[in-house]
């Protein structure tokens, strides 16, 4: 099983990629975790830029989000809400709307990070809402990081058992919900 | 138990089709309080068996053939937040009791099954006068409507409006005509 980890941090040395690393570190065995890493080179969704001949970057993100069994999403918030190169990333893989989309039907989870007190609760309820509406098979669950500083060492390894055990949960329920699908499909 | 016996005037005695040209499976819901939102599933069929003592009424709705009239809002429905129709491609129907009475009322209760859910459900209608068709073939036909709580069957998704309505209403009425043929 393969899960495909998408950051919407952009900074190198973001508490979210430090997160979705930590997933994979957590992963159990016999899942290959990958982290994505085209956010920046995607340009903005534009639909003169989509159809048969979609652009490069668009055509990446979508052949990875299909070839992976699950996503796991860690944002941070910005404005109280998802950031845009993120939200755009799902506004790619949504499309063309239906079977077609590399989304649909795609079980995914959603965790964040903030430095603030509350975790980047509100962008992960707002992603949650999108992936949905973009076809995803969201699972109703969140990881609200809060005080990141605080969570992470300096080489960005989360040092806080908490929430290495709930991490290890989600992305447990990801792995429960492939073989659940795959079981159903059998 | 009913005591209402099924009228042979009505439905004789015979296994008919759903003729999917001449029947239509529809729903309504209200929307944001003030609207009504209608779609229909294009896809469907079934049969009606008459040839024994009680008729039963069976029918099978694709559930990918749902039509809103918006091509997003069709996709959002057939996906795992409404429908989910990779894991639930149909909507199954089969009556428990089928009864039309001497004014032409019409009333089916049965069991539907939507995401995997079975509940029972009745809808309640007028029949259609029947009679042979120009190709002459034997044909009767009704239309029923009944409304199910689509919370029932884990079509949870909502939203909260400001005001404290919905945008989507919980309540669906189902509007259902069909026109079935007598098969050979």
């Amino acid at each position: 099983m393969k899960i495909l980890g998408i950051s919407g941090s952009l900074r190198a040395a973001s508490y979210n990629t430090a997160l979705l690393r930590a997933a994979a570190e957590l992963a159990p065995e016999g899942v290959e975790f990958e982290l994505y890493d085209g956010l920046e080179a995607l340009p903005p969704y534009n639909e003169d830029r989509d159809g048969d001949f979609p652009a490069p970057a668009a055509r990446r993100l979508r052949e990875q989000i299909a070839a992976a069994d699950a996503v796991l999403f860690a944002t941070p918030e910005y404005n109280g809400s998802v950031p845009g190169q993120l939200k755009n990333a799902v506004d790619w893989a949504s499309r063309p709307r239906g079977k077609g989309a590399a989304l649909w039907g795609k079980p995914a989870a959603v965790v964040g990070a903030s430095a603030g007190e509350y975790g980047a609760l509100w962008a992960q309820d707002h992603l949650r809402r999108a992936l949905g509406i973009a076809s995803a098979r969201v699972l109703d669950v969140e990881l609200p990081v809060a005080k990141a500083p605080l969570r992470f060492d300096d080489d960005g390894v989360l040092t806080d058992l908490e929430i290495r055990d709930h991490l290890a949960e989600i992305v447990g329920e990801l792995v429960e919900q492939h073989a659940r699908l795959t079981h159903a499909a059998a | 138990m009913s005591t209402t016996t099924p009228t042979p005037r009505l439905i004789p005695a015979g296994t008919y089709s759903v003729d999917p040209k001449h029947s239509a499976v529809g729903f309504e819901v209200r929307h944001m309080g003030i609207a009504t939102v209608r779609g229909a599933f294009r896809t469907f069929e079934g049969e009606i068996d008459a040839s024994g003592e009680a008729p039963v009424l069976k029918g099978t709705v694709e559930v990918e053939s749902i039509d809103t009239g918006d091509e997003q809002r069709d996709a959002h429905l057939a996906a795992p937040d409404f429908f989910d129709a990779e894991q639930h491609p149909q909507i199954t129907f089969h009556t428990t009791a089928l009864e039309a009475s001497e004014d032409g009322r019409v009333r089916l209760a049965g069991e539907i099954t939507i995401k995997g859910i079975t509940k029972p459900i009745e809808l309640t209608g007028t029949a259609g006068e029947g009679g042979i068709d120009p190709w002459g073939h034997e044909r009767i036909g009704f239309e029923v409507e009944g409304t199910i709580d689509r919370r029932d069957f884990d079509l949870k998704w909502n939203q909260t409006l400001p005001n404290g309505n919905l945008l989507v209403s919980n309540e669906v009425k189902l509007v259902v005509s069909v026109s079935a043929v007598k098969g050979a």
